[in-house]
Formats: C-alpha cells, structure tokens, sequence
C-alpha cells in the first residue's frame, strides 16, 4: 500500500465482490458503477460496498475497464485521440473466452455500466452471427430443450423464412 | 473447482487487495470455494469445472443481445437455440419495426418478381410479426404488400406507418 496520504487525498471505496474479495477503488471509477453512485452520493458506502453478483475475477476485470475508461476520459487529450484509444483497449477488452463474456455481460448489467453492457452484447451478438445453431448451443453451452416435434413444428411455423 | 478456464485474465497488478484491520475484522477476504458454489448455484461438469450458462443472462440482457442480429439471424438461426431464445426472439419488442427492404433487393431486378409466391411469402411474414408486436408495431419498411396484409396490419396496428412504395409493383398478370 502507499502512503495514507495518498488515500486521505484522493476518495477511495471499497468493492466487495461475491467470493469475499475486497478492491479499492477510486471515485472516478466507482461513479461509472450506476448501481453504486446513489449509495456514494449519499455517503452509505462504509465501509465497503458489497456486490453479490459478482465474482473478484470479473471484478477486477470491471474495475480495469472502468479505469480506464476514466484515465482516458480525464487525460486532457483531444476527444479524437482518447475515442482511438478507448476503441482499440475495448477490441483488446472483449479478446477473452465466451464465458467470461457473458458473465462481464451479466455484470455489467447488474452494476449498470452502460458502455460495458453495449460493448458486451455487441460482441457476443457478432459471436452468435454467421454461426450454425449447433455451433451457437456448444459455444454458449446452451442446452437444446425442443423435442424433435416441437422443433420441426417451429420450423413448419417458419417455414417460409427458411426457404 | 468454482475456478474459471484457464484464459481468464488474472486481475491487473494496479488492483491491490486490501486488508486493513478494519476489514479483517468482517471476515470477508477469501471464503471457501464451497461458499461461493453454494451461492453462485452454477452448474458443474464432472470433472468439476464450473460452467457459465445463457440461463444467468436476463432477459433484457438477451433481447438486446439478440435485437442486434439481423432479422434472418434471428429467424433462421437464434430462434431454434432453445426455447427461452424463441421467447426473446418473438418478443413484441422485437417486432416493433419491420424492415422488409432486403428482402425486396434481391428479387426486384427480375421481372414480374411479384409472383403469387412472393406476396405469400410477404404476407406470411408480415402476419408473423403482426402477430408477435401484439400490436406495437409501429413501422414496415418495404416495397409493398399485399391488401390482404395492408388490412391486417390496419386493423392490428393502431400505431403503424407505412414507407411503401407501391408504384413499383409489377404485376404478376
């Protein structure tokens, strides 16, 4: 840890996640936190802020982007440059595997970070895209709950889309 | 066990945990494996590898996921995945806008492209997705329809407008 000081200087709160694992953040990341801001604002973040959603690997993964998101935004750089930026770090953000996606997906969601949440659903909907629905039931580790008969009545429903 | 797959990033070096006294005393850092898997309710493979499912998304996560494919991703492709993407996938909000346009551009070059097949076509998906807004649908993009549809959807869709352009049939007769 570095000198109290520091801390006295700049607000920080605490995150705690669902496997117990706390991450210190500061303000201008935890205000992206929607789910959090309400609490900050009133002063009812002490001493941490439990999140029962989230696991300490996709937090600390939240935290990351969040952070920055904020560098970035308050780096003092031309709007055109910080945009470049943030485009390239969130293509590198989403280059993980299908399940951490829909658990950041998930999480965004439940914390309400607007911009992860589209970020995340844009790329899973490009990952389903092209994709055969076999390809798209392993990948996402989707059970296939139609029998043979309601299968093939959902497709005679739809047969015309299927010609 | 309760561990992601190995390509799960490791939380950056700039995330410190923290672990004054202050926290030490809520007996809050690191729970057993077995607490988290009681809470979380994942599923496991046999060999005891905790497995992320769709079931964990919401349904507002899945309908914005799945209103972002294409209209012939959704119907060809999402819809038959399983049951709850079916759900999603006919969901009144999905249907408020109808953009039947590409399906125009790849036959409008033929001559007499309006066969008697073509408008059942048309038609059925127009009364599919009449069906489905239960009557949100407040747009249909195309080049035209049938009377038969343009009644259906008068009489179903008191919020409708229309962006047809009629005076391109041909006619099949």
């Amino acid at each position: 840890m570095s000198s109290s000081t520091e801390l006295t200087e700049k607000k920080v709160f605490l995150l705690k996640s669902l496997d117990g694992v706390i991450f210190e953040v500061e303000e201008s990341v935890a205000v992206q936190l929607e789910v959090i801001r309400e609490l900050i604002e009133g002063d009812c973040a002490r001493p941490f802020i439990s999140l029962y959603n989230v696991t300490s690997e996709i937090l600390a993964l939240v935290i990351e982007y969040c952070k920055h998101h904020a560098e970035t935004c308050s780096g003092g750089t031309s709007a055109t440059i910080a945009d470049e930026d943030l485009k390239t770090f969130d293509n590198e953000f989403m280059n993980v595997d299908e399940n951490i996606l829909l658990e950041l997906c998930s999480a965004a969601d439940y914390l309400d970070i607007k911009s992860l949440f589209e970020l995340t659903c844009r790329t899973l909907a490009s990952l389903i895209k092209d994709r055969t629905i076999i390809e798209v039931r392993k990948m996402f580790n989707v059970e296939n709950d139609f029998s043979v008969v309601e299968e093939k009545a959902v497709r005679k429903e739809f047969a015309w889309a299927f010609k | 066990m309760g561990q992601f797959k190995s390509s799960c990033k490791t939380p950056p070096q700039h995330l410190k945990l923290v672990a004054s006294n202050e926290i030490n005393q809520f007996n809050c850092i690191h729970r057993t494996n077995s607490t988290i898997e009681d809470e979380n309710q994942g599923n496991f493979t046999d060999s005891g590898e905790l497995v992320h499912n769709w079931a964990e998304l919401t349904r507002e996560c899945l309908i914005n996921i799945l209103s972002r494919l294409s209209l012939e991703d959704r119907w060809m492709g999402a819809m038959l995945v399983c049951k709850a993407w079916l759900q999603v996938c006919i969901d009144p909000c999905l249907s408020s806008v109808f953009d039947l346009a590409t399906h125009f551009d790849s036959v409008t070059d033929l001559p007499r492209f309006w066969t008697p097949e073509f408008e059942s076509r048309i038609d059925n998906m127009i009364g599919s997705v009449v069906g489905w807004s239960g009557g949100s649908l407040t747009e249909i993009r195309g080049r035209d329809c049938s009377d038969r549809s343009l009644s259906l959807v008068a009489r179903r869709c008191p919020y409708i407008k229309f962006t047809l352009s009629r005076v391109v049939l041909v006619s099949p007769t």
